[in-house]
């Protein structure tokens, strides 16, 4: 198992200097750069535009500059924010936080409630309660999560029951940790509850049929003919074995555990690495965008890795194949 | 002005000695303002975009200057439309008797807000070390350098007073010299000598942050508030000897957009608001229910206008965009009011010239030449000028080619594009093809600073309250002189096909000579000379100017939103309080 | 009972060649089954009117339709028949197995069991009347049911040991320990080597015919009275087959259980049957003891589905399909299903449903019967 995780990590090597190297060349051949704006303020002379260019090494060809950035990159330094002047790594960092907390509640949220669901639905197969929960999956899948977040703030904001974007209450740094969670469980329904959603939808069918594809085979009939009672044949089962396609696709979310909540993020004003990325990418703030690409294609890579690993152990087939 | 500083100046010198006795402990010269509030509270605001750095000397864009705007001061006091209401951390200044400097006399008994005291060594060392070394500052050294480009020179006279002079008389050199803000040399110092002051107060050092404002930030969450709190060693007190400013804590609450801020103002989690167009009539109806206050502050120094690129890759045009006249008829062609409703919701006003109505610098002598929309006088003066039309009812000129030509701006901004879609429609109506062909910004930054490939485009530069700030637009050989670009400066000009008219040639001459004149007077005659010819010329067809609106709840006092200053209620931030 | 025909199939790649060699041993071997038959004891199982409809959108499908038959210990039944002719469901009707959209329509399941004393009627329990998790009394205890596919009757992810300890532990009352040996000792009786470490494998760890004994072992593990067999060699290769069918032979001796064998297979049904119901539509057609289905068969049906097959003792015999389609089971009409295909209907046929009848020990549905003794299948070729 270490042997193969090892191997995955030096194969993505390769995978990660290809995505850096796409990624450098769109974005050298995007027009422009990050001194655009100066170059249109009147109070800004052409000299300072020049030595500005010099300093952030923009007078250098997209390869010289490319090398340079690789060069820094193994040797630790990811760059500076043009904007921020400070290392993109710290301001990656600040926000990955948020960013995970949402997204990890999200995921919690949609597995937590799409799971017991799909297997609920599964056993009424049929039944009102089945239809009703199919026809909200379905609302849950074709409404676009940024449309529903929306409504989500005009809701909060006539009833006030929930609150208007934010992670925290602007008073939070005077609370206690019992006062953190609650108001950060009060701040965080909107945006889970609108970016789940579909995600949840998605589970619970997903689930739903799995559970019922499974109830159908024959070890689950097997397993009846043993004599087994209900709740030994569906969850020990039936459930065991419905669940494992959805854990490659639990894998698959962790991937997405960066990148998943931008227009989100935005929509709600949740201070995660959403926001930030998309206004490096307006300002073209070089590194910023880079460092962010590499964080995210890191996390797709890990991603697929949790998603391999949670399969083989769940799995005995799979986890034949890696002896 | 002049005349009102000096009151200004008496009145608290006398207000100084009455009070003195309620704060006797330090030796201070207090700037008493006529302010009558409650002291406390919290003041809710919200910003956009978070701030990029808390380092004046790197800030850029506001979500960062309103930000270290509060937290330092500077030599000069600035009031709600960028005018000069008096000193600042300078008790008062007196010009040079050359006339080409001022010696400032700083207040005696400041303090930084760590305690140290704050005298004309900071301010010596900041101009010398800072301002005047292009490295150590991202565009400040562009801005208090002369014509020329020369900056200016220093001297520390003693304890309290620095002189601060150009070669040769410069006019705006007090608002620049006066703007720019003094640092505490004894945090600086050591950080500049280890070559760390680029990165220096980074959002990262909310801890290490020593300033002379009113407030200064005590906390950052990126994306989600910063907090600012109040300085104790401020220098400003209200009448009854309460240190200022009131509010103990300001805080942005950070939001991604103006309507997420609308709700939040809706809901009472901020104080104030300023609102869009769209956004004021729903506003306004739920005021007198909600207890808001909702108003207009005035015109902004934003611009928006259409400019035609005379050296255009499609030859033909030049001689079109060349033609005064042609532009002048077009002018008479942009349905003015109708841009007003569909844009700005009926929240703005036509702009005929290149200064706003906000600066003390506007002549009203410009509407006078107000080119209103008027289809038929359009074409009579495209008629005078030799142009015909078809039988298809296009526009031909004297040489027989039809008139066409592509209208770009920067895609995504709406009301840009709304600008040139009416275009489109009123130039057909005098027989005029107009493709309107958006293209991204940065895009069309490459094309009018770097290639010259655009034909005509709608645009806007922000302005400031001295149309000086205009120079490096409209000199002719100016970078940003774009739509007649020197061939010096732009590479696609063609020398031999360079033509200056004697307008622009006034126009250039006038801001080489206001640079020097110390006299108000003949400056703003100067002024209004350029603004005459300028719409006269029309190079740049002014089309419409928004309005600054705001929203504040009806509790919130002592706000004076300014139209100009950004952010608009801040600049008074000392005199704010809730009742 | 263990046979040489058995052997011979070993030898035999070639199935219609193992079919036809069996059969004619089978024929030959099997003059005592007669006997043993009337040496019956008190039946243990009775099913009467069985009847198991679907429910479907498009109408009702009576996949089982009024069958009835009954199993004494030690006893093996035969139920033979096309797909699709209901003996599949017919099997998993008797221990409660259907699930929606099917249901049980009618009939009786009388099974003598110490089960639920309080609701037995002349010592017998109809099993038809239990509900939800009460058959999990019956199940796997008192009748197991194995099925067709070996491949796919085990969990793939849960170990044998898992698999077999959890229906040990659940009917035996005994502890994990114990249920392991009883494990260990099930697999050593289906014929595995190295049980103890075999135990501990997983299924995709085993071959088809291995798969197949572990399902054995299961469904013998708590000595159950009666046990189906599905079509439980149908998806195994020739040669497992043959091992598979010995086993259960063997077993059914050693352990004197009741086994109803289902299959579509009449060379299977004449080696291991010792009575044999022939179904079609969902009905049964013919039901008597092994060697009169073979020698006197009076249904024409029966009598067609053997002109299907070949014979080692007929050289002159020419094969002859059975014309015309099995029937459409949806809202079929109330006639015998076989009509369309019949050659032998005669105007009742068109008219009324014939009854299950009974001659002798020979239940028999059909207006217009082969005659009994005389009845030649040369004959029945012409007719």
């Amino acid at each position: 198992m270490l042997k193969f995780i090892i191997r995955r990590l030096i194969l993505s090597i390769p995978v990660l200097l290809g995505v850096s190297i796409l990624s450098f060349l769109i974005i050298s051949a995007a027009p422009g750069n990050f001194l655009d704006v100066f170059r249109l303020d009147p109070s800004i002379s052409r000299e300072t535009v020049q030595r500005l260019e010099r300093e952030f090494g923009f007078d250098k060809d997209p390869f010289t500059q490319y090398l340079t950035w690789l060069f820094q990159v193994v040797k630790g330094n990811w760059g500076y924010s043009f904007q921020f002047k400070q290392p993109v790594f710290n301001l990656i960092w600040q926000r990955l936080g948020a960013t995970l907390l949402l997204s990890l509640t999200t995921l919690v949220f949609s597995w937590a409630i799409g799971i017991p669901l799909g297997i609920y639905a599964a056993l009424k197969q049929y039944s009102f309660k089945d239809q009703l929960s199919s026809v909200i999956a379905f609302l849950g899948l074709s409404i676009p999560s940024f449309f529903f977040s929306l409504l989500f703030l005009y809701f909060a904001s006539r009833t006030r029951l929930f609150p208007i974007g934010g992670m925290l209450s602007v008073n939070s740094s005077q609370m206690n940790t019992w006062e953190l969670i609650v108001d950060y469980l009060w701040h965080v329904i909107g945006p889970a509850v609108t970016l789940g959603f579909s995600g949840l939808a998605g589970i619970m069918r997903q689930m739903r049929g799995q559970f019922l594809d499974q109830l159908h085979m024959d070890y689950v009939e097997f397993a009846k003919a043993k004599g087994m009672p209900r709740k030994v044949v569906f969850y020990k089962h039936a459930l065991r074995n419905a669940i494992n396609p959805l854990i490659t696709i639990f894998g698959y979310s962790l991937s997405g555990l960066l990148g998943g909540a931008v227009l989100t993020e935005t929509v709600f004003g949740w201070p995660g690495m959403g926001r930030l990325v998309i206004q490096a990418l307006t300002a073209q703030d070089l590194y910023l965008v880079m460092a962010s690409l590499m964080v995210s294609s890191l996390m797709l890579i890990i991603g697929n890795l949790a998603a391999d690993i949670l399969l083989a152990l769940v799995d005995p087939r799979i986890r034949y194949r890696f002896h | 002005m002049k005349k009102a500083f000096s009151v200004l100046l008496v009145l608290c010198f006398l207000l100084g000695i009455v009070f003195a006795g309620i704060v006797p402990s330090e030796n201070l010269q207090y700037i008493v303002e006529d302010v009558h509030g409650k002291v406390g509270g919290t003041l809710y605001y919200y910003s956009i975009s978070d701030p990029k750095t808390f380092n004046p000397a790197f800030a850029q864009e506001t979500s960062s200057t309103d930000i270290t705007g509060i937290m330092w001061d500077s030599l000069v006091d600035f009031g709600k439309n960028d005018d000069i209401r008096g000193g600042n951390l300078a008790l008062d200044w007196e010009v040079t008797p050359e006339g080409n400097g001022w010696t400032f006399t700083i207040r005696k008994g400041l303090q930084w807000s760590d305690g140290h005291p704050l005298t004309a060594e900071d301010v010596y060392w900041t101009f010398k070390n800072i301002w005047f070394v292009p490295e150590n500052c991202l565009s400040t050294y562009d801005v208090i350098t002369d014509a020329q480009g020369r900056p200016p020179q220093i001297e520390k006279l003693d304890e309290n007073r620095v002189k601060i002079w150009y070669r040769e008389p410069y006019a705006v050199g007090l608002r620049q010299i006066g703007g720019v803000q003094v640092f505490p040399k004894h945090i600086v110092e050591p950080v500049l000598a280890a070559g760390k002051w680029k990165e220096f107060w980074t959002l990262a050092d909310v801890n290490k942050l020593v300033g002379s404002g009113p407030m200064l930030v005590s906390e950052y969450l990126p994306d989600q508030r910063v907090v600012l709190k109040r300085n104790p060693y401020y220098f400003r007190v209200d009448p009854a000897g309460n240190r200022l400013p009131y509010f103990d804590t300001l805080i942005f609450i950070s939001v991604p957009n103006l309507n997420t801020a609308q709700l939040k103002f809706e809901a009472g989690e901020l104080d104030y608001l300023a609102p869009q167009a769209a956004q004021y009539p729903n506003l306004k109806a739920q005021a007198a229910a909600k207890k808001w206050d909702v108003g207009i502050c005035g015109p902004t120094y934003s611009t928006l206008f259409l400019a035609f690129n005379q050296h255009s890759p499609t030859k033909e045009q030049q001689y079109w965009f060349r033609n005064k006249k042609f532009r002048n008829a077009l002018s008479c062609a942009i349905d003015r009011e109708t841009m007003i409703e569909v844009i700005y919701n009926g929240l703005a006003q036509p702009q005929w010239g290149p200064v706003s109505p906000a600066s003390p610098f506007y002549d009203p002598a410009v509407e006078d030449l107000a080119a209103t929309f008027d289809i038929a006088k359009s074409r009579a003066i495209l008629k005078e000028a030799g142009f015909t039309w078809n039988a298809e009812g296009k526009l031909i000129d004297d040489r027989g080619i039809q008139v066409k030509f592509l209208l770009t701006t920067n895609a995504g901004n709406n009301q840009r594009e709304t600008a040139c879609n009416l275009m489109v429609d009123t130039f057909g109506q005098i027989g005029i093809d107009v493709i309107f062909n958006p293209i991204d910004f940065n895009t069309l930054v490459g094309a009018l600073t770097a290639t010259g490939n655009w034909e005509t485009m709608v645009m806007g530069l922000t302005g400031g309250p001295d149309p000086h700030s205009g120079s490096n637009v409209n000199r002719i050989d100016g970078d940003l002189h774009f739509w007649n670009i020197h061939p010096d400066v732009g590479t696609w000009a063609d020398p031999d096909n360079y033509w200056i008219s004697n307008e622009e040639w006034q126009i250039d001459r006038i801001f080489r000579d206001q640079v020097r004149e110390m006299d108000e007077e003949a400056r703003w005659q100067m002024f209004a000379d350029y603004q005459r010819l300028f719409v006269e010329e029309a190079p740049l067809v002014y089309t419409v100017q928004a309005l600054r609106l705001y929203a504040k709840k009806a509790e919130l006092k002592g706000t004076d939103p300014g139209s100009s200053s950004s952010p608009p209620i801040l600049w008074n931030l000392w005199g704010l309080y809730r009742e | 009972m263990n046979s040489f025909g058995l052997r011979t199939g070993v030898h035999e790649k070639k199935k219609p060649c193992y079919n036809c060699l069996t059969l004619c041993v089978v024929i030959i071997t099997k003059p005592n089954s007669a006997d043993e038959v009337s040496d019956l004891n008190e039946p243990i199982l009775k099913v009467e009117e069985l009847r198991t409809y679907f429910d479907l959108t498009e109408g009702t499908v009576k996949a089982v339709d009024d069958v009835s038959f009954s199993l004494s210990e030690n006893e093996v039944i035969g139920i033979v028949g096309e797909t699709g002719s209901g003996k599949s469901v017919t099997a998993k009707s008797l221990v409660g197995l259907i699930a929606k959209p099917g249901r049980l329509a009618g009939g009786r399941v009388f099974f003598k069991t110490p089960e639920f004393p309080e609701r037995q009627k002349d010592g017998f329990l109809d099993l038809a009347q239990l509900q939800g998790d009460e058959y999990t009394k019956i199940r796997g205890k008192h009748i197991s049911i194995i099925f067709q596919d070996p491949m796919t009757s085990l969990d793939p992810l849960y170990t044998v040991a898992d698999q077999m300890t959890e229906t040990i532990m659940f009917h035996q009352k005994v502890n994990e320990k114990e249920a392991l040996d009883i494990a260990v000792e099930m697999l050593d009786k289906v014929g595995f080597s190295n049980p103890r470490e075999r135990v501990h494998q997983y299924p995709f760890e085993l071959s088809g015919g291995q798969r197949q004994r572990v399902v054995i072992a299961i469904a013998i593990s708590c000595n159950p009275e009666i046990l189906i067999a599905d079509e439980p060699t149908t998806a195994l290769d020739v040669t497992v087959q043959a091992q598979i069918l010995e086993l259960m032979k063997d077993l059914q001796a050693e352990f004197r259980s009741g086994l109803i064998f289902i299959t579509h297979d009449l060379a299977v049904i004449a080696e291991m049957s010792d009575r044999v119901m022939v179904m079609y539509g969902g009905k049964t057609m013919e039901y008597t003891d092994v060697y009169t289905i073979f020698e006197n068969p009076m249904h024409p049906y029966t009598h067609a589905l053997l002109s299907c097959i070949p014979r080692m003792d007929r050289r002159d015999q020419v094969l002859e399909p059975i014309p015309g389609q099995p029937p459409m089971m949806l809202n079929a009409p109330n006639l015998c299903p076989f009509l369309p295909r019949c050659q032998r209907k005669i105007e009742r046929c068109l008219k009324e449903l014939p009854s299950l009848i009974r001659m002798e020990d020979h239940y028999i549905r059909c207006f217009n019967p082969i005659e009994r003794s005389s009845a030649s299948r040369r004959g029945g070729k012409h007719a």
